[in-house]
């Protein structure tokens, strides 16, 4: 009763075909040996997801169901990684981004922006780009002052502002060093904790413990006050501590910890996303961070001023860039918010004073939190006049307003700070 | 059905012609797959039995796409046997960085290896919307296992990941006969529903589902089967 028919014919030359074609490169070379690739000498190569579709047949569901999909961009950039000597170490699929990620192993005596250009011409590429390094902006605190309040507290009034709002359940991420979630003033302050860093350290580090600190210390259960004490925590690790006897806080990050960590948190309806970092520009990050921005997420970043433009994040259109508020003439449209001497959480349930960029970062982290709570809104920062100095309480409570007649100049306070 | 193969052939041609141009701008995925049962919009096409099948998927740059399956079946008797195939030819764009339009044919046949009698093949039309990991289509077939007047078939998929490399699928889909069969006792519409749980390995899956249908099917004619039942399926990518 069976008979051959033309169907079954045209369906098995094309199933033949195809085979053929399913296998390029098996001649190449083996790759070199990627053992011992850092972030410097690694390259991130990105092929281009096609539009989501139905594969007649089959049960598919998106990107993730898509494992034909997968298998066909791995094969092809293994291809790609044999044919330009490279070792294939890892594969992330970013369907936000519209790529499936490949991370290469660029061998000694090559550059990997030179491979990352070479590999950006290659057919069915979408770019590629060397895994950038980003450094957290802090500096040793000055600690020899004796501080009486936190600066945010007393220039900012918070405790007129908390009469109003507090960040209640507004998310805010921070990407940073491992935070010590067992500090008591961070107790019950984070929702979500997720580590992007390919290592096994397991303890708190400094720098996320300290901006954890000054967004949202629970002052129930510690010595210090958050800027956003009701405001709920992403805590996302994407740097690792690289201490310096000149600046022990000091953490290093990558393209490829902080885009997994940028992705986790828009898919996790993160409001504010912190990131006291800087570095050079990124592609990748600039997408993540271009979809953020169409989310409605604020980002804020540390700038940092050793950097050309203030580095990356800072210089990215959308991104909300904060320096130091002793920095009296900062570029048009960087914001200043206090950043010296700030006490804050440590690591081990303690407290210290750090300063710095990051930390600024950090204070207004805190304040969008607690705009937020009120409206979700797009974030205007006011300012005073000249010099990007942030008026907290016109931000929070709107122009018409302020915490009150004792209500310092700001201008004035920074020039004591600087003094 | 004398157009379903006439347009097989067409499918799988272009399907050759589009594998040998540029085949660096294109992805192609291939695919091999046992399954318990092979489940098409409610209904069994091997009739409750253990098929194997291995597809090819083609996706150009610029939106075109195309693929093929071919199924073999466990037979009552016989051992193993040819069942039939799939070959489509589709165009898809984003309309958003997570929102994609598509829009196809497809044509599919099974084999007669079975004493019943039924006409083996058909064709679809389908358009449809994927928005992350939820997509909505509808399919038109003027001609559908040999029943005069066509069906519309509609159904809704979605996926979610409770945790790495797991997956959770549902789908859900709701059969129209177009047709007039002279019997209004018989239900015109067909309800069915699937949901399973799929392990993501390294370019392999596993995947175990329910399905259920409701009324029991009764059409086309010849497909008089049970109302719900369970499927394993193990799929390997190269």
């Amino acid at each position: 009763m069976h008979r051959v028919r033309p169907g079954w014919l045209s369906a098995a030359l094309a199933v033949g075909a195809l085979l053929c074609l399913a296998h390029p490169g098996w001649a190449a070379a083996p790759p070199p040996s990627a053992a011992d690739a850092g972030p410097g000498r690694q390259v991130l190569l990105m092929l281009p997801l096609p539009p989501n579709h139905l594969r007649p047949g089959a049960d598919y569901v998106g990107a993730w169901g898509d494992g034909m999909g997968r298998s066909a961009r791995h094969r092809a950039a293994s291809a790609i990684a044999r044919a330009n000597g490279l070792a294939l170490l890892d594969d992330w699929l970013m369907p936000e981004v519209g790529v499936d990620c490949f991370v290469l192993a660029v061998p000694e005596g090559q550059s990997a922006a030179d491979v990352a250009a070479r590999l950006s011409r290659a057919p069915g590429v979408a770019w590629s780009q060397p895994v950038n390094t980003f450094r957290t902006r802090s500096e040793p605190a000055h600690g020899g002052r004796y501080l009486l309040a936190e600066p945010a507290a007393r220039e900012w009034r918070l405790a007129k502002l908390h009469e109003v709002t507090t960040g209640k359940n507004v998310r805010v991420a921070v990407i940073d060093s491992r935070i010590d979630q067992a500090h008591p003033n961070l107790a019950g302050q984070i929702d979500l904790s997720e580590n992007f860093v390919a290592d096994s350290a397991l303890a708190p580090e400094l720098h996320g413990t300290a901006v954890a600190g000054i967004i949202a210390a629970n002052p129930v259960r510690g010595a210090v006050t958050g800027v956003a004490p009701g405001a709920r925590l992403l805590a996302l690790r994407a740097c690792r501590q690289t201490p310096s006897p000149a600046n022990p806080s000091s953490a290093t990050c990558d393209s490829l910890s902080l885009a997994r960590a940028l992705e986790f948190a828009i898919a996790h309806h993160a409001q504010v996303i912190n990131m006291s970092l800087g570095g050079p520009p990124d592609p990748l990050l600039a997408k993540l961070l271009d979809i953020a921005a169409s989310d409605g997420i604020a980002v804020v970043a540390a700038f940092d001023r050793e950097l050309p433009k203030g580095g990356f994040p800072a210089s990215h259109p959308g991104v909300l860039a904060v320096a130091d508020e002793a920095w009296a003439s900062p570029p048009s449209g960087v914001y200043r918010a206090p950043g010296d001497d700030v006490p804050t959480t440590s690591p081990g349930g303690r407290y210290s004073l750090v300063s710095g960029s990051s930390f600024s970062a950090a204070q207004v982290s805190g304040l969008i939190a607690l705009v937020r709570e009120r409206a979700a809104r797009p974030v205007r920062l006011a300012v005073y006049p000249g010099g990007g100095l942030i008026d907290a309480c016109a931000t929070v409570l709107g122009f018409a307003h302020s915490c009150g007649a004792d209500q310092a100049p700001r201008r004035d306070v920074a020039a004591s700070l600087r003094r | 059905m004398a157009g379903g193969p006439s347009l097989a052939a067409v499918l799988g041609s272009a399907i050759l012609v589009l594998s040998v141009i540029g085949p660096a701008r294109a992805e192609v995925g291939v695919s091999a797959a046992a399954a318990s049962d092979y489940r098409f919009e409610g209904l069994s096409l091997s009739d409750g039995r253990p098929v194997l099948s291995a597809s090819l998927a083609y996706d150009r740059k610029g939106g075109l796409y195309a693929g093929a399956t071919a199924l073999a079946v466990f037979a009552h008797h016989g051992g193993l046997q040819p069942l039939g195939y799939v070959v489509y030819l589709g165009y898809s764009q984003r309309m958003s960085p997570d929102l994609s339009w598509d829009i196809g044919v497809a044509n599919g046949g099974v084999s007669q290896f079975l004493d019943k009698r039924y006409v083996d093949d058909y064709t679809q039309i389908y358009i449809g919307l994927t928005k992350s990991n939820v997509s909505a289509h509808v399919y038109y077939s003027p001609s559908y296992f040999g029943e005069s007047g066509g069906a519309v078939y509609v159904e809704v998929s979605g996926a979610v990941r409770p945790a790495p490399h797991w997956r959770l699928f549902g789908h859900a889909g709701l059969l129209a006969d177009l047709g007039d069969h002279g019997d209004p006792d018989q239900s015109r519409v067909r309800a069915d529903a699937r949901a399973g749980l799929a392990r993501e390995f390294k370019n392999f899956e596993l995947r175990a589902s329910v399905w259920a249908t409701a009324p029991a099917p009764v059409f086309p004619a010849g497909y008089r089967q049970a109302r719900q039942g369970a499927v394993l399926e193990a799929v390997a990518f190269f």
